[in-house]
């Protein structure tokens, strides 16, 4: 069994899982409770906050626990938005669907949002964002990591550009970037980030929020996270979050086996399939995007199933819509959206061999084509 | 239990066995995102819809009617802001009550803001919202009313059903917080007229950071969380699946249970009553007596000390309870619940809420109602306030 689909969701670690057992089973108490048992629960999300602070190398009091990534990204937009007299946000055109979704809602509450194209490899191009701030633009948008090409954006350069803008709320979506890729936090104001994607638990994420920068709770309640984010913790989520902070952490020094992993298969597919086409830019760390001409990769995806490799058609969020608006934004060929496969390493993949994946896929790109072609 | 006691069960309760291990493999071999087309995508799918099914079925739902969140505050926030924003042409008046969870209260306040009016129904002096007032206070632009079905604090169960019929009556949407009673009371609403109602699994033995809102069919509601497009396009974000699984085994187990479970907490909840009404004078019960009070809360107002002075000592001794709601009780305010059943300041500070759970026995009661006395005992002895 090869699972290449761990942009999608990570298999949970070991020691995530024995957190996460050990805290239902041990630390159950309501971290607001004012016994022991809520002491020692709170402890937990205490220790939880620094490992996950620690990662992104930000103060513990600087991370906001979510239910995950979307969330994360609706918290940071909506309480930005919420606040504010201006009316302009710059995003991209390649943003997570739970971004650009929120955005096209308040697109029809009357805001103006610029949506940043991109080249043919996902990048944004920062002239255009110096082109495109405004006095009143309350807030820039971008991710660090594209989810289905995996394209790093130039969060730094976005930085420096915004310090002329004091005002304006820098948010970055890092779900995919969390654990791959060092952050430049420095003009960050708020980062989503989501534990399932780092062999962390399901339903938890946080958001990190810059201490000089305040916001306003969209999910008011029991006064939880500084006020931010109302509801009870979940505190097994929390604790299974911490642990795979740091075990992503340890392994983010070894991240390029996974990226020469990626490098080699993409460059095993293009011998073996000269006319496969390589969509993810050279520095992409986990997701190798390839198109297939005439083939439907759905097909192709359960034809490898059968093979016992797991593969994505685009990003899970968007998989089952037929429409590509990643694929569109990079200029890909209409003819080539439905042929296009998403490769994506994770750490359970460090003893699996590119050859063998890109021979499998290369027979059944082969047998598919001829069957269609 | 050995020598400890947990008599915090409305706070949060600890995850059942066969929760636990329903859940287990849903971490470590079916780990897959739901929205995945592979197998492993499909098996989660699975189990998210059968899970789905088994949590309508408790409730007398559609499945289609239960949608996920992350927590009861969640699905509180949820019910309330997004019916308001996707009914607001029809209307911009909400009731609720004075008494709610600060899910809801802190929501209406927010939504006071962005300009709509809120009323917030009195409560009388054993927690209970008068009919008759609700149905004075709806107005033509009124679109949601917001009761809890059973209160946190004080064990008062409202009598939905009538305030549900107003509602019918007068076309009003009626939203119920059912936090403190799913898993504990029974719930059809095949028979209720009720729209949208809030629970909460780490309430009734599942896990935390799940939670549902069941949404009536027909109901129109905005997502407050937007993105990939699960829950119907109304709740996005990856299903946490594995507590989807747990919170349908904890529930299915309570309802299994509810029956029995109850009589045998009432009991409880009586003894514990009676006992401490008895040995403990100058003391109050907060709520109604009998089958209009949540057969596992007791809270009380102990009169001249400090109900956190008490939670410390009870805590030594390896017993857990709480001064009010969790919720609250890192905050200095004596509890909104007590001071709208008419407790002065004073005596709301002095008070204890003692939560029952299918764990604790007669013994632990009957250590409860020994320890107690002695404590409070001591505590007066250093007030102030107390002329013995």
């Amino acid at each position: 069994m090869i699972y290449l689909d761990n942009s999608s969701t990570t298999r949970p670690h070991p020691l995530v899982i024995k957190a996460v057992v050990s805290a239902m089973e041990n630390t159950f108490g309501n971290p607001s409770s004012l016994h022991r048992l809520g002491l020692e629960a709170e402890k937990v999300v205490k220790e939880a906050r620094q490992e996950v602070a620690s990662l992104i190398s930000a103060l513990p009091e600087e991370i906001v626990f979510t239910s995950g990534g979307t969330e994360s990204n609706t918290l940071a937009i909506r309480s930005v938005l919420d606040n504010t007299e201006d009316r302009h946000v710059i995003t991209s055109s390649i943003e997570h669907p739970s971004v650009l979704s929120i955005l096209n809602d308040y697109e029809k509450k009357g805001y103006e949002i610029t949506y940043l194209p991109v080249d043919k490899k996902g990048h944004i191009d920062i002239n255009d964002l110096k082109d495109s701030l405004r006095k009143d633009t309350a807030l820039v948008t971008i991710m660090a990591v594209n989810n289905e090409i995996g394209s790093i954006e130039p969060i730094e350069e976005i930085g420096l550009i915004l310090k002329d803008y004091p005002k304006t709320y820098l948010h970055v979506d890092a779900v995919q970037a969390v654990g791959k890729i060092i952050l430049p936090l420095e003009r960050v104001d708020l980062l989503s980030m989501s534990a399932h994607k780092i062999n962390g638990p399901k339903g938890v994420g946080a958001l990190y929020v810059k201490k000089s920068r305040e916001l306003q709770s969209i999910m008011p309640g029991g006064g939880q996270e500084q006020g931010l984010r109302g509801g009870t913790e979940n505190v097994p989520g929390i604790a299974g979050f911490g642990v795979a902070a740091k075990v992503a952490q340890e392994k983010m020094k070894e991240i390029k086996i996974l990226k020469d992993k990626k490098d080699q298969l993409a460059k095993y597919l293009q011998e073996l399939l000269p006319d496969c086409q390589i969509n993810s830019p050279k520095e992409s760390i986990i997701v190798l995007s390839v198109s297939f001409p005439k083939i439907k990769a759905e097909v192709l995806l359960h034809a490898l199933e059968a093979e016992g490799i797991y593969v994505s058609t685009g990003s899970a969020c968007s998989s089952k819509k037929t429409k590509h608006p990643v694929l569109a934004a990079i200029g890909l060929k209409e003819d080539l959206h439905e042929g296009t496969i998403r490769f994506s390493w994770g750490w359970e993949n460090k003893e699996v061999d590119p050859k063998v994946v890109a021979e499998k896929v290369a027979k059944n790109v082969k047998e598919l084509q001829t069957l269609w072609g | 239990m050995s020598d400890k006691i947990y008599l915090d069960h409305a706070a949060t309760t600890a995850v059942r066995q066969e929760v636990l291990d329903a859940m287990l493999p849903f971490f470590t071999e079916h780990f897959g995102n739901p929205m995945s087309v592979h197998s492993f995508g499909r098996e989660v799918t699975k189990a998210v819809e059968a899970s789905r099914e088994t949590i309508a079925n408790c409730l007398g739902a559609e499945p289609k009617e239960i949608m996920f969140t992350s927590s009861g505050t969640e699905a509180d926030n949820w019910a309330i802001r997004g019916f308001a924003q996707a009914n607001s042409k029809n209307g911009q008046h909400i009731i609720t009550s004075s008494i709610e969870h600060h899910a809801v209260l802190h929501t209406c306040e927010q939504l006071e803001k962005e300009g709509f009016e809120v009323t917030y129904l009195p409560v009388d002096s054993e927690g209970f919202v008068d009919p008759k007032n609700l149905e004075e206070a709806i107005r033509p632009d009124t679109i949601l009313v917001s009761i809890m079905h059973a209160n946190n604090e004080i064990g008062t169960i409202q009598p939905i059903e009538e305030l549900g019929t107003i509602c019918r009556d007068k076309k009003v949407a009626f939203h119920v917080d059912a936090v403190q009673s799913a898993g504990v009371l029974p719930i059809n609403l095949k028979e209720l007229p009720v729209d949208m109602l809030s629970l909460s699994a780490h309430k009734f033995y599942g896990p935390k950071g799940i939670a549902a809102l069941y949404v009536k069919k027909g109901t129109r509601i905005k997502p407050i969380i937007y993105g990939g497009g699960q829950e119907r396009g109304l709740r996005a974000g990856t299903h946490n699946h594995a507590a989807i699984v747990g919170m349908a085994k904890a529930l299915e187990l309570a309802i299994s249970e509810q029956e029995e479970y109850a009589k045998k907490i009432t009991d409880l909840r009586d003894m514990l009553i009676d006992g401490i009404l008895e040995k403990i004078p100058h003391t109050r019960l907060n709520g109604p007596r009998g089958d209009k009070r949540l057969p596992n809360n007791v809270n009380v107002s102990i009169q001249y000390i400090e109900g956190e002075g008490i939670l410390l000592h009870l805590d030594m001794l390896g017993i857990a309870a709480s001064s009010g709601s969790a919720c609250t009780s890192g905050s200095l305010d004596p509890s909104h619940v007590l001071l709208a059943i008419g407790l002065s300041h004073e005596i709301a500070h002095g008070s204890l809420r003692l939560s029952l759970g299918r764990e604790n026995t007669e013994e632990e009661i009957k250590r409860v109602l020994e320890v107690l006395p002695k404590i409070v005992k001591n505590l007066r002895a250093m007030s102030p306030l107390y002329q013995g």
